[in-house]
């Protein structure tokens, strides 16, 4: 059973500075266009192949656009990566709200 | 190698024989090939309120999460199998409920 956890918590993950990965599973486009501060873009594909290899931190985060594919990327991570937590950003990227537009340099 | 398979919770599964029977008996089918979620889950709810209890609704997906998220959105609205091609595509089955 995966956690969920909501877009302020790993917000405030954020804001203290925690330990822990992040993962945005999205289309590449997507991701390009915008993502969490420091997300790592891995796509499920990618997740499939590096996922037993990879040096997780203790706790990772996942989101997906809606909350929905991240819950079973999220299974494969704590079933095949070697975090402590795994849990997946309940509402996804729709429900992330940028405190401020990135300006383009 | 790990597989996205392994870790996603599917309906009821198929066999080749049924898939291909009721696949011709579909009453609307939707190719949400390339697509990820959450387009297939919306297409999927926006395609069954178009049909009649006891009809059927096939969507053929690469994107493997939506074998177990597309029949969790349409919840009780539908009764779901799911065929496996074994060549990374995948069919969903929802028959519409009373």
């Amino acid at each position: 059973m995966i956690e969920e956890e909501s877009t302020e918590t790993v917000r405030r993950r954020i804001d203290r500075d925690e330990e822990f990965d992040l993962i945005d599973i999205r289309e590449d486009d997507d991701y390009a266009d915008g993502h969490l501060p420091e997300a790592d873009h891995v796509t499920i594909e990618e997740l499939e192949e590096t996922v037993v290899d990879r040096d997780w931190a203790d706790e990772v985060v996942v989101y997906c656009y809606r909350g929905n594919s991240s819950i079973q990327a999220a299974r494969l991570i704590a079933e095949y990566g070697d975090a402590e937590r795994v849990v997946s950003m309940a509402g996804g990227y729709q429900d992330w709200e940028p405190r401020e537009a990135v300006a383009a340099d | 190698m790990p597989s996205i398979d392994d870790v996603t919770n599917t309906p009821d599964e198929l066999t080749d024989d049924e898939a291909e029977a009721l696949l011709e008996d579909a009453d609307l089918v939707q190719d949400m090939t390339g697509e990820v979620c959450p387009y297939p889950q919306v297409e999927a709810k926006k395609g069954l309120q178009d049909l009649e209890a006891g009809e059927l609704l096939v969507q053929e997906t690469d994107h493997v999460p939506c074998t177990e998220n597309v029949p969790r959105a349409v919840g009780d609205d539908a009764e779901a199998q799911v065929w496996r091609s074994g060549d990374a595509t995948y069919r969903i089955y929802l028959r519409k409920q009373a």
